[in-house]
Formats: C-alpha cells, structure tokens, sequence
C-alpha cells in the first residue's frame, strides 16, 4: 500500500528528469504544436492525431514519446473549441457544445474573448484534473490491487456494456461495435491455454491484430475514406484580427462553475466508454441549470464557453483513472494512451506503479507542463494555425494516408501490418457511414483478450466450487458499484440527449 | 434511414452474427479438461460463441424495430440523410444543404486500396512516388494547377519519405 502512495514522493524527481532533458520538453512542445493543429481542423482531432504517432512513439525514448502523446492530448482537446468559437465548426466532437455561445460571442464581436476563454477554461481542466486524479489514483491503484481475475472480467464486462452509450440514440450500434471488437480481440493463440483462434492458418494473425495497427486504421485511415467520400463544404470564416484575449475576470467570477464542471468531467472520464464529447453536453447542462443567468445560454454566454471547455479536457484526465489502474480506458484518447504505454514496456493496471515506480509522477508532472505551455502556445498559434481550416482536405488526407502506412509498417517492421491498416480503414469507414461508433470497437478490441482469459483463469481458480467465485464479498462489491456506474452512465446519456434535442428545438 | 435500408442493415448484423457463431464454434476444444459444467464455460470458445450470440439477438431486435417502424415520408428522409452525412454538429441549417458525397469518391478508394497493395511489392519509395501525384491529380481534376500540384506533391514526397524516416529512425525502401 506504502509503494502507491511513494508515487507522490516522485514529483521532484521527474521534474528534475524533465529538465535535465531538454529533449521531453521539445517533444512535449512539439505535441502541443502537433495536437493544436489536428485540433483546429475539423476531420482530425486527438484521436487520429495520437493514433497517428502511436507508430512513432516506441522510436523514441518512453519519457518523450508520453511527452510527445500527452502534449497532443492536451493541445487537440484544447485547440477544438477555438475553431468552435470563430466558425461555429468544432475542430474536435468533444467541442460541439463550445459552438452553443461561442459562436454567438464571435458574432457580438467578441470573438477574441470567445477564443481566449475556450483555450484558457481547458487548459484550467486540465490542471485541475491532474491534480485531482495525481492525489486520487493512488487510492484507486489500492483498491484495484485486491482485483481478482473475476472482478477484471467483470470490469471489462461492464466496460463494453456501457459503450452502447457511445452510439447516442442508438445503444445497439454501440454494442455491434464493441461485439466486433471483442471477437476480433481474440484473433491468435490464446494466453490460457494456447487455443489458436480465428488465424485461419496465417502465421502473422498467431499473435492476434496489433493493436496499435488496429487502432491507425480505425482513427486514422478510416478518416481518410470518411473525409474523401464525403463532398467538402466550402468554409468561409471572418477571423477578428488580433490575439485572443485572456479575459481573468470572466474566469475568476466562474470559478464555482468551473470547479463543478472539472468534476463533472472527471467523472464522465471515469465511467469507460463515454469519452469526452459527452462530457462537454452534460457540464453545459449543468451550468445552464445552476446559472443566474439561464435565458442567455445560446446566445453568447461565457459561462457555457467556460463550462463545456473545462469538462472535455478534465474528462480526458479523467478517462486515465480507470484506464491506468485497471488497463480499462475510459475514453478513445486513454485507449491510445494505453497502447501506448505497453508499447514503452509499462503494463497498465492495478501493477503499474508497483512494476513502474514513478510513472503517475511522469504522467501527471506532464500533463501539467503540458497544460502550462498551452497557455502560451494557444495564445502565440490562434492568431496564425486557424488559417489551416482553408487548407482543403483533398490536399491533407493524401499526407495522413501516407503516414498512417508509414506508422503501421514502423510498428512491426511487416507488410502484413500496413494490409490490416487497410482492413481496418475500410471497416472503420463503413462503420462511420452507416453510424456505428469507433472508439466501442477500439474499447472491445483492447479489453476483449483480458476479459477472456480472466474469465477462464477465475473458473479455473474456483473450478471445484464456482459459487465460491460469484459470492467473493469484493466481487459483489464491484458488481454494486458497477451497476449503479452502468445506470449513471445511460443517464449522462439521456441528459446529453435531452440537452442536443433542447438545443434542436 | 429507410425501412428497407434499416431492415437491410438489419439482414446484414444477424448474418454476421451467423457467422460470428460458426467460427467461434470451429474453434476446437481445450487440451487440459476440467471437471463438471465448468468445463464447457472454461472453453476457448464460450465467449467468442457467447458475443456471436449477442449479436445475433442485436441482429433481430434491429429487424423487429425496422418491421415495426412506421413508414417515413421521402421529405423526411432527405432531411435525415442531410444530417447523418454532415457528421458534425452544425447549427447553421443553411449549410446543411451542401454536404453530399463525392461523385468520384470510389475512385478515390480504389486508388488507396492501389497505394496498399502496391506497398508490399514495389516499396514505400515507388509505391508513394506514383501514389501522391496520382491522387493529387485526381482530387484537383477541376482546378487543373499543374505547378501546385507538383510542388506539393514533391514536398509530401520528402517530408514523408526522407524527413520523417531520418528523425524517427525508420527503415523503409
């Protein structure tokens, strides 16, 4: 229990370990330059951003390789609310509720107030969400640890259900997606008891599809096809000239809206599967409700700028919660980041700060950096990176195609890796056009083999007596738990829901 | 959607589901058995036959929904078909009008699939020397800006196979 908690001793060290190699810190700003721009143009965003580098990252040293990803993370979900802002199009989907009174703030002619608010409540989310999950994760490690093989099967199980969420008003897509993705997780030979499954006799498919293959395609490729089937809409947008204007008045009078909306984003990115575009809806919800000023969200209120900005970005710190103590992501951006981690040889999961001493310190240390940097950097790149919308996409996506064969090749060094990219850009694509989520499919993907073998291990444990395994007093615990984060997280939905279908109105 | 399209759609996830259930059923049994029931929920194919399951139940219950569902009028349906293209959250209903799909989108596709399947035979060095300018070409047909083209063409060209490469430490030929 002591180990979890030395995590917090860790701080000096990492901060010492970061500037002693000025090559985190320029990884780190080459992230947020990187993440700001897939930010800012609508069709990229921090998922296929950071699925992109996934075939990067293990090129590099793991300190900047995370600082590298962690540096996207923060700029991309910052960067979306930008455009959101100036012209009505959120550069990312968890900034579609920023559009609601950003937008109308930019055609006050407050579109530099709109654009500094935006970037400066996420960057708050961010902070504070990391100082939140550096002090809380510890907690959760502890408990995670006394997890038996049933309580993960049951962890990833309730995982997978609650992504019928993701699919809004259609649950069952949802589950389609995370089925699919849980059957091909079980591609190769299994790790209980060496099973070849679904190889159909290919060697290559032994060790079942490379997640982060997997993951390129389903982002990144299949974004390419989406993009390029799709007839490009002509963008037209009037920038105010000028910086964005930081406005610390509007801030300070909201820091009880902001304080609520950190921990309403918090806990969307616990719950796995939600992600953040639905924490961005519930947090305007919740701020439009507990407002004074009610009658003007939707027509210009910086409060719903403030309160949509800070719960994307601390739900996706908060998505990390679940996602290192129990290797179960809570969002499509900590499923990469997870991919990611393994990749640098940390095994996510109630071990991780047992095998990886330190690691909570280096994540948090540069998230916080991260977010710290972003402040400049989004003041310096708004005036100038929004000129990237008039790039069209027919110029781009050639590019990220090339990249995302060059990232699936550089990760496994075979050509049977650039054909699954392939595979899976047209199954993601297909998925797209018919609205099927992705990040279900990803979230299946990566839980599903767990969720198998820690089934079969626990009945094989308690083979003799199985009730013995049902009736575990910590078992049930987690499944009360679960289930009443399962009926809260169909009613975050519901509540998403009413607020888009209000708004429609 | 349509409820023919929805019924299709439907026809389509039970057919997978179908499928789903054959594989996971061709997968052959454990080596090391266990006594009891527990042995058949021990298997390497429970869960991959539990999921196939489950989506052939999702399969029939999107089936059922498409048979109930009451029909829709063809106004209405244009107007949903304009939203589900759009893919993002847009409130301006005048934009909504122009998103469509691409007349030449499959072309489009066939030439990615092209650049994929040539990789492995020629290399990343031809295969992206004759992908980048084809596609450009194709995608800009109407704006006919040879010189950009070229340009941009030999820009990507460096940046993704030499740039990039030299500071990751990729090996590609």
């Amino acid at each position: 229990m002591a180990e979890f908690f030395s995590e917090w001793a860790y701080v000096p060290v990492v901060l010492a370990q970061v500037f002693s190699s000025p090559m985190v810190l320029v990884y780190l700003l080459i992230g947020l330059v990187l993440g700001y721009t897939v930010g800012v143009i609508p069709g990229l965003g921090p998922t296929m951003g950071m699925a992109l580098l996934l075939g990067i990252v293990f090129k590099l040293v793991p300190l900047e390789g995370m600082a590298l990803l962690i540096g996207v993370m923060v700029a991309s979900l910052s960067s979306g609310g930008i455009t959101a802002s100036l012209v009505n199009i959120p550069g990312t989907s968890a900034a579609a509720a920023t559009t609601l009174d950003g937008y109308p703030m930019t055609k006050q002619g407050k579109g530099r107030d709109a654009a500094g608010l935006s970037y400066m409540s996420s960057v708050i989310g961010s902070i504070l969400g990391t100082i939140f999950i550096f002090l809380i994760q510890p907690f959760v490690a502890s408990i995670a640890l006394k997890f038996g093989d049933w309580e993960v099967f049951l962890f990833c199980l309730f995982g997978v259900l609650i992504c019928g969420s993701l699919a809004g008003d259609k649950p069952i897509k949802g589950w389609i997606a995370a089925a699919a993705g849980f059957f091909l997780a079980m591609t190769g030979a299994d790790s209980v008891q060496s099973v070849v499954r679904y190889t159909f006799g290919r060697t290559e498919l032994l060790s079942g599809y490379d997640t982060v293959v997997a993951m390129i395609g389903l982002f990144g490729m299949s974004e390419v096809f989406y993009v390029l089937i799709k007839k490009e809409k002509k963008m037209e947008y009037k920038q105010e000239q000028g910086f964005p204007r930081i406005r610390l008045d509007i801030l300070a009078k909201n820091k009880l809206n902001i304080m609520r909306s950190t921990l309403v984003g918090l806990w969307v990115g616990f719950i796995p599967g939600v992600g953040e575009s639905a924490a961005c809806w519930l947090s305007y919800d919740v701020a439009k409700r507990s407002s004074k000023t009610k009658e003007q969200f939707g027509k210009g209120n910086p409060e719903g700028v403030i309160a949509a900005e800070t719960a994307n970005n601390a739900s996706s710190v908060g998505a990390l919660i679940p996602a290192l103590a129990l290797g179960v992501p809570g969002s499509a951006t900590a499923a990469i980041f997870i991919a990611a981690l393994f990749m640098m040889n940390h095994r996510p999961g109630p071990t991780l700060m047992l095998d990886s001493p330190g690691i909570l310190a280096q994540i948090c240390v540069l998230f916080l950096l991260g977010a710290i940097l972003m402040i400049g950097i989004g003041y310096v790149l708004t005036r100038y990176v929004i000129r990237f919308l008039t790039i069209p996409n027919k110029y781009l996506m050639p590019i990220v195609t090339v990249f995302c064969a060059l990232g699936a090749y550089g990760s496994t060094y075979t050509w049977s890796s650039v054909i699954f990219v392939l595979l899976f850009g047209l199954i993601g694509a297909v998925m797209k056009l018919y609205q099927y989520p992705i990040a279900p499919m990803v979230l299946g993907l990566l839980v599903g083999n767990i969720a198998d073998s820690s089934l079969r291990r626990a009945l094989m444990q308690y083979s003799h007596n199985p009730l013995e395994m049902v009736t575990r007093p910590f078992g049930i615990a987690v499944i009360v738990v679960l289930v009443i984060m399962f009926i809260l997280g169909v009613k975050t939905n519901i509540t998403q829901e009413d607020v888009e279908k209000e708004i429609e109105e | 959607m349509t409820k023919r399209k929805e019924r299709i759609e439907g026809a389509i996830v039970l057919a997978l589901g179908v499928v789903f259930l054959i594989l996971a059923l061709m997968i052959r049994n454990n080596p090391i058995k266990l006594k009891g029931w527990v042995n058949i929920v021990a298997q390497a194919k429970f869960l991959p036959s539990v999921i196939a399951v489950v989506v052939i139940v999702l399969g029939v219950k999107m089936l059922i929904d498409a048979f109930r569902k009451p029909a829709v009028s063809a106004d209405q349906v244009s107007k949903v078909k304009q939203i589900e293209i759009e893919g993002v959250v847009d409130n301006n209903p005048e934009d909504k009008s122009t998103s469509q799909f691409e007349p030449n989108a499959w072309i489009t596709v066939l030439i990615i699939i092209g650049y994929f399947a040539l990789l492995p035979l020629v290399g990343f060095r031809i295969a992206t020397a004759l992908f980048i300018p084809c596609i450009l070409l194709f995608l800009n047909l109407k704006n006919n800006k040879l010189i950009i083209i070229i340009s941009v063409s030999a820009i990507f060209y460096v940046a993704t196979m030499f740039v990039t490469p030299l500071v990751l430490g990729l090996r590609i030929n």
